[in-house]
């Protein structure tokens, strides 16, 4: 992206703020304070019942009375203002991204924002781009198209649940946002990069390759089922891009797929991207939304940078 | 106890050996597979020229010369068996198509018509793809071969691959024209 499309891009979003977002933020944040208020009103006779239940706690230890009690009530307090928390939170998330979305994806040509992905049961890890998991929370979609190549961008936090009862365990898988986007290059077989996995990764048909570059070699592992396509897909050019995508976007992990004649990059970031508002924090500020406005450009720089809409 | 130690030990010797044995059989077999894929790859582009030929026939009549240095390279090319011990030659071959591949780019510019026309952009950019894949075909090859090289000078390996007849082999190496990549849209504007 150059700096002429960056500025035109930014001129659009400044305009369709003033134009379309600020005059109604002020109904949104009355809305947001009337829940935090009443978030305030939940708390507090929690906040009171914790003081009396420490009390009582410390009364216990004086007496030497069974206190195990005490914590369970205080562990349940606790809960239950979390949850009416997220809750409250989550409402007002979405009341404000139905609204706001469609507005700021305007700036962009061929930009359309969903709540939620249809997930194919599976399907990243089907692609060998993560592994195995059996729970997912799909959040804020993108669907576009940039240089005529149709491109998805999925904010997603993914999860294996194992054993029962006592013995659940949840394991998170991914968190962070997974770029999908279709190849300019056709391709019939899987390749997969992923960093450090030698031993971990459950390949299934895959063999891991070894590539020419030495930096790459030491971050990233390749497992292809051709190993000619895998070169044919990752050139020596890509793999110094991939070396360098902390210019770019930062990520503590990244993750590349090449199957179904598709790229799938996911990247893992461990905070809550495209957010456009706190209930604690005042929503008539232009923060969130340009907060938000520049992490759809990093994308769109990534997809550049990667040239993945070049053959 | 000494007995089943000596036994122990001779087990673990005959593991170690048969383990080098197979690492070289292996570093053999990768070689040939990456030079079978090669010889893929270089059969679609082999298959493409007299396309590319035909096309250009019709229009670079002061050719025809280039034109039939071409075909007779790529009749060479196609009888060359794709076996480990031919790929000198093969190597050889191919240097001297892309050579003349080179030379037929730089004659296109010559020929206005033949660079617009629509068949020859389509062609053209068939065999940009095929090149591609050609280039990634030698750098498997090339990583195949360096693995195989390594194991025929390095000790112990270099004991059966010697015993077993396995020789060095010759890396693909790009020519200077190539060091720039070819690409389509320089000759097809």
């Amino acid at each position: 992206m150059d700096k002429e499309e960056q500025k035109r891009l930014q001129n659009n979003f400044k305009e369709n703020y003033f134009k379309y977002i600020k005059p109604r933020l002020d109904f949104f944040e009355q809305e947001r304070v009337k829940s935090f208020n009443l978030f305030r009103f939940i708390l507090a006779p929690f906040i009171i019942l914790l003081g009396l239940l420490l009390i009582l706690f410390l009364n216990s230890i004086k007496s030497q009375n069974d206190y195990g009690y005490v914590f369970a009530v205080i562990f349940v307090d606790l809960v239950f203002v979390f949850i009416s928390y997220v809750i409250l939170q989550t409402k007002l998330a979405n009341e404000v991204k139905e609204n706001f979305m469609p507005v700021v994806c305007k700036c962009f040509e061929n930009l359309q924002w969903q709540h939620g992905y249809d997930n194919r049961s599976d399907e990243f890890h089907k692609v060998k781009l993560l592994d195995y998991y059996n729970r997912s929370n799909f959040d804020d979609v993108f669907i576009g198209q940039r240089n005529g190549v149709n491109f998805q961008i999925i904010e997603a936090i993914l999860s294996r649940e194992s054993g029962t009862g006592d013995d659940k365990k949840v394991k998170k898988i991914f968190q962070g946002v997974i770029l999908k986007i279709d190849s300019v290059k056709e391709f019939s077989g899987n390749t997969v990069i992923r960093m450090d996995s030698l031993f971990k990764f459950d390949k299934g048909n895959l063999r891991h390759t070894e590539l020419e570059d030495v930096v790459f070699e030491k971050k990233y592992d390749v497992f292809t089922n051709d190993e000619v396509e895998a070169r044919y897909l990752i050139t020596t050019a890509f793999m110094e891009r991939i070396n360098n995508i902390e210019q770019i976007f930062s990520a503590k992990k990244v993750f590349c797929s090449f199957a179904n004649n598709k790229v799938y990059i996911g990247l893992e970031v461990y905070y809550d991207m495209f957010t456009l508002c706190y209930l604690n924090k005042p929503l008539n500020q232009a923060e969130f939304f340009i907060k938000m406005f520049n992490e759809i450009i990093s994308i769109y720089k990534l997809i550049d940078h990667f040239k993945l809409t070049q053959k | 106890m000494s007995f089943i130690g000596f036994l122990i030990f001779i087990v673990v010797v005959c593991v170690f050996v048969y383990s080098i044995y197979s690492s070289v059989i292996k570093a053999k077999n990768k070689a040939q597979e990456a030079l079978s894929s090669i010889d893929v790859q270089l059969k679609k582009r082999y298959d493409l020229i007299p396309n590319i030929l035909k096309i250009a026939n019709k229009f670079m009549e002061h050719e025809k010369r280039l034109l039939e240095e071409l075909t007779q390279l790529r009749t060479q090319a196609m009888n060359v068996s794709n076996k480990l011990s031919d790929s000198s030659k093969k190597i050889e071959l191919d240097k001297q198509i892309n050579n003349k591949m080179a030379e037929f780019m730089l004659a296109v510019e010559n020929y206005p018509e033949l660079k617009s026309d629509q068949t020859m952009v389509q062609a053209m950019q068939t065999f940009s793809d095929v090149e591609e894949h050609i280039a990634a075909a030698r750098r498997f090859y090339n990583s195949a071969v360096l693995e195989l090289n390594n194991k025929v000078e390095i000790f112990p390996f270099s004991l059966f691959a010697s015993s077993l007849g396995i020789t060095k082999q010759d890396f693909f190496e790009a020519q200077k024209h190539e060091i720039k990549r070819i690409d389509v849209a320089d000759y097809i504007k």
